[in-house]
């Protein structure tokens, strides 16, 4: 088959733009903006674009993990500030950037726990039990933090936002391995096969032998793990700890997932869409601003983007 | 392959969206006119008080001749989405950056590649930490904002006089670890300390439902209070409400701060006792004049500090005629 005649067939078939709404999405939007704006094309705003997307792209990857299981979870809101409270504390204590990463990475593992026992052994509702931690790390993180944001000021922190190696800046190359890791652990291990099979047809997945539990509690682990990891990144970004709940960050997430083409009642991981969906997200705000599209248009256009990418990954396969 | 003309459609109304979307509401003119280019960042417009800072900004970027540009993130909290408009902003070719923080420290990181571009920076109506701005070697070219102790401080002298010195008081309060509701806070306990008693101090977020639900709540443990401050207009409102629901009201007098339209109007009515007006839009203004002020080559003062008027019944008439606008004339370093 001639080159040629393969892309007009892959062109042809429907299937093939709704596998690749997001992907297709991004790159429309990005060839529009760039008419557009002369701005938008620059290196400098590329990595700037990245950068903003960072924070979401490490939440959208803990949201995947749970999507993927058929699950959903709601307490990222809480458990971001909640994780990145924990590291501003452990930081101005001991001073120790290390130590405080750890720390801000097991306080999202034990959220995420606490979710999946909840979920798993209890028999809750994904939707219902994170909804209930939400409101609970909310809480804890006012408690623990006095109900004050205060300022976490350290050089590494500052040089993992603006520092970079040649051109490719630190924070961005943080969220990417991420990206790359979570790509591999679905694609070639057997608790990523697990893990589909388990949102897949959860009974044949019991049959065989996976216990569906600990893939739940699993997903929700790591999914903490990463929100710990977002916090981190979110210290870094805002040059302190902030304990007020992050709904934006939470409902982003979940929509970089959906446009992703990751189907909310799971069995399905789409990293590439994903990470395609937190950047058309992000780059829609991006554009919007440089154009500087009247404000009241804004979410109204991202909410038309979220649903037209949904139209367009109905033609999956 | 039957589909394909289908999903062609389907591609094309995504495309056809986008793009009309991004051209359709491109601002009529960006032209480059005069020296100054003013971005100014704020929290988000969902709030008035925000929305009323973007007015002045934009106001006055008319009366001056100077392009204004204001951009915000999508909540109140939204820290984050603030920062990724700021680093996208720094890349274009603003001349001066004003910009209100969401807490002390979160616009200073995405902030150093503008001041490092030599791009002078006002800070407007919440006070960066000062420790954190110099560590980060940030150079904030000035401070334009109102003294929140100050109307605190206004707040709880004129509930003194109302309640003669003695009573009971509910204080409500706004998103916990909020920099400005502290100050009002702090400054309101300081001033009645001694003479009135805090008997419940509550968390309203800044809603008006929830401060609703909550006052309905306090009224029932705490029948005999006879004043409640609220740290911002909204929460006022939903106090007034509950009062008037449970038909006491005048008995229980509310006073908030801020200075919202809704708030003047039901001063004027009577529901609401007082509320200390801060005025947003002359901040945005004074904002702008500051930019071109400094695109002109003069130097500004390195604070600022816009107006506060105490509204009750007997002014609550001229404060809404004059509307966004101060009634009275204030020490505005940049002329009228």
């Amino acid at each position: 088959m001639r080159p040629a005649s393969y892309l007009t067939n892959k062109l042809r078939d429907p299937g093939f733009w709704g596998d690749n709404a997001a992907v297709i999405g991004l790159i429309v939007i990005c060839c529009i903006f760039s008419v557009l704006t002369p701005t938008f094309l620059t290196w400098a705003n590329i990595s700037d674009l990245l950068v903003s997307a960072s924070i979401l792209l490490v939440l959208a990857m803990a949201q995947q993990f749970v999507i993927v299981t058929g699950g959903i979870d709601l307490s990222i809101g809480s458990s971001l500030p909640w994780a990145a409270v924990i590291f501003g504390l452990t930081f101005n204590s001991y001073h120790s950037i290390p130590l405080a990463i750890v720390a801000a990475i097991v306080s999202g593992m034990a959220v995420g726990l606490v979710n999946g026992l909840i979920i798993a052994k209890l028999k809750v509702n994904d939707f219902i039990a994170t909804l209930g931690m939400l409101g609970v790390m909310n809480g804890l993180a006012l408690i623990v933090s006095g109900g004050q944001s205060f300022a976490v000021d350290s050089p590494f922190l500052q040089n993992l936002v603006l520092g970079s190696i040649g051109p490719i800046r630190y924070f961005y190359l943080v969220a990417l391995l991420i990206a790359g890791l979570s790509y591999l652990v679905f694609t070639y291990t057997p608790f990523g096969t697990h893990v589909l099979a388990t949102g897949g047809n959860h009974d044949a997945a019991r049959n065989m032998g996976i216990s569906t539990d600990r893939m739940r509690i699993l997903v929700y682990l790591i999914g903490g793990g990463l929100v710990g990891v977002a916090a981190v990144l979110m210290v870094a970004r805002t040059g302190g700890s902030d304990p007020s709940m992050q709904t934006s960050q939470l409902l982003t997430s979940i929509a970089s997932v959906v446009l992703g083409g990751s189907s909310l009642f799971g069995g399905r991981a789409g990293i590439l869409g994903t990470v395609a969906g937190a950047l058309v997200l992000t780059t829609l705000l991006v554009g919007f601003t440089l154009l500087q599209v009247s404000e009241y248009y804004q979410p109204m256009a991202v909410g038309i983007v979220v649903i037209a990418a949904a139209v367009l990954s109905r033609l999956q396969r | 392959m039957k589909q394909t003309p289908h999903s062609l459609i389907y591609f094309g109304i995504t495309a056809a969206l986008v793009t009309a979307f991004a051209s359709a509401l491109m601002p009529a003119s960006a032209a480059q006119t005069g020296s100054a280019n003013v971005a100014v960042v704020v929290r988000d417009f969902n709030n008035p008080y925000w929305r009323a800072l973007r007015d002045g900004a934009v106001d006055q970027g008319k009366k001056l001749g100077v392009p204004v540009t204001v951009q915000a993130g999508s909540t109140e909290t939204d820290s984050i989405g603030e920062n990724a408009k700021i680093s996208t902003m720094a890349n274009q070719s603003f001349t001066c950056f004003g910009v209100v923080p969401i807490n002390a420290t979160n616009v200073i990181t995405p902030l150093i590649p503008v001041s490092k571009k030599g791009t002078p920076i006002i800070n407007l109506d919440t006070g960066l930490d000062a420790g954190a701005v110099k560590s980060a070697g940030l150079n904030i070219t000035s401070f334009i904002g109102s003294d929140n102790s100050r109307a605190g401080a206004i707040a709880g002298d004129y509930m003194l006089k109302l309640l003669g010195g003695t009573g009971k008081v509910v204080i409500l309060l706004g998103i916990p670890g909020e920099q400005n509701g502290i100050n009002r806070e702090a400054a309101f306990r300081k001033t009645i300390a001694g003479k009135l008693t805090v008997v419940q101090t509550a968390v309203a977020d800044y809603e008006r439902p929830k401060a609703l639900t909550v006052v309905e709540s306090i009224l029932k443990v705490h029948p005999d209070i006879t004043g409640i401050f609220s740290a911002n207009d909204e929460m006022g409102l939903g106090a007034a409400q509950a009062i008037a629901n449970a038909g006491k009201q005048g008995k229980i007098k509310v006073i908030s701060i801020d200075g919202v339209t809704e708030a003047l109007a039901a001063v004027k009515s009577g529901k609401l006792s007082a509320t200390v007006s801060q005025y947003p839009y002359a901040e945005g203004e004074m904002a702008v004049s500051a930019c071109h002020a400094l695109a002109a080559g003069k130097t500004i003062p390195a604070k600022v500090e816009s107006p506060i008027q105490l509204i009750t019944a007997d002014n609550a008439g001229k404060a809404i005629a004059s509307f966004p606008r101060p009634f009275f004339t204030f020490d505005n370093p940049f002329g009228p």
